[in-house]
């Protein structure tokens, strides 16, 4: 048990990785893009029931200067930062030729420069500490070839390489750096970038399980990740999707 | 402890170095001091002066000397 950091923990994965840390009794920094009641009373309900505290901590991913003083909030707190997940991100899809640059700049800004930078700041307190995990989120777009996955996976396959790289240079300060890569799980993400095209029994179909995943299933691997279990798994991408067929 | 002392302490104790070497001290001038010990030295800085260092301020933070200039020109630390 420790102290963690959940990105985009307000709803879909995040919410069950928070849950999941929640009831394992770790206290917990949820992050949500903006301040939200509904949210602040639902982490304070758990927080009681589970004797951990959870704190919100608000910022815009795609704002530098929001993200360092999100962090700088967290180090105020002066806890340690024991594991880090970096599950906020955006979906996106289309063909190649109908993503203008500007699009996809958005999208590296979300779903690799924001954890980049949340990951650099983090790492300093934790190479201070000796130890850590780095969780990010990957998705097996970035693995397998889909036409108009172009952009969302080549943003997470920059993030894989990132997690690999990184775990080489910070293994020796005992700090592990791993990333997931679900397969479908329903959420909103799912519902609006994916399940406005295709039908859902097209995507269980892929899955030799024939069926998509739950944010469960996601939050479960993450978990192992963090905890001791995983103590000599670094620099890895696990793919999380049933199998593929 | 003083400001001087304060940095100092973040030397000897991230870098591995003796006090009395330290203000000679130069980025890959001793084996303490590579890539990894500057991982280290900065974070070492930022808990001792409570502060959130620029990306552009690591890189340039090259020696002892130059250290203690970026800290009291961009972090207000009076040495
Ligand atoms: N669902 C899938 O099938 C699937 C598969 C593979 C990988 N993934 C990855 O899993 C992660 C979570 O996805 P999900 O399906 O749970 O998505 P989701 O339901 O859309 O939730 C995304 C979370 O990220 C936050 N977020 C997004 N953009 C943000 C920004 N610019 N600033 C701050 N916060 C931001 C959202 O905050 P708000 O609530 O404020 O929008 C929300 O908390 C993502 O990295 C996604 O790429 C998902």
């Amino acid at each position: 048990m420790g102290n963690v950091i959940v990105t985009g923990s307000n709803r879909g994965i995040g919410k069950a990785v928070l849950e999941k840390f929640a009831v394992n009794g770790w206290n917990i920094w949820a992050h949500g893009r903006a301040r939200n009641e509904e949210f602040e009373d639902y982490i304070s309900g758990i927080a009681s029931e589970n004797h951990i505290w959870i704190r919100p901590v608000y910022f815009e991913l795609g704002d530098d200067r929001q993200i360092k003083s999100g962090m700088k909030r967290i180090f105020d707190d002066k806890e340690e930062i024991h594991v880090l997940v970096n599950n906020a991100g955006m979906g996106y899809y289309d063909t190649f030729q109908r993503t203008p640059v500007r699009k996809a700049r958005e999208l590296f800004d979300i779903n690799f420069f924001a954890p980049y930078e949340i990951i650099q700041l983090t790492l300093r307190k934790m190479v201070l500490q000796k130890k850590g995990a780095v969780i990010n989120m990957s998705s097996i777009a970035s693995l397998d070839v889909n036409e108009g996955d172009c952009v969302y996976g080549a943003s997470k396959a920059a993030l894989n390489m990132l997690t690999r790289d990184l775990a080489a240079e910070v293994g020796r300060f005992g700090i592990r750096v791993n990333a997931v890569a679900p397969g479908p799980v329903r959420t909103d993400l799912l519902e609006n970038i994916h399940l406005k095209r295709i039908a859902p029994h097209v995507m269980e179909e892929k899955s030799a399980m024939g069926r998509m995943g739950r944010a469960e299933e996601i939050a479960n691997v993450v978990y192992f990740l963090a905890t001791e279990e995983s103590s000599y798994i670094n620099g890895e991408v696990i793919r999380i999707d049933g199998g593929r067929k | 402890m003083n400001n001087k002392e304060k940095y100092v302490k973040a030397f000897v104790e991230a870098l591995n170095v003796g006090e009395e070497s330290v203000e000679q001290l130069k980025y890959q001038s001793v084996e303490e001091w590579d890539s990894v010990g500057h991982m280290s030295l900065i974070a070492a800085l930022e808990e001792a002066f409570d502060i959130m260092m620029d990306t552009d301020d690591i890189i340039e933070l090259d020696s002892f000397e130059k250290g203690m200039s970026i800290l009291s020109e961009n972090y207000e630390i009076e040495f």
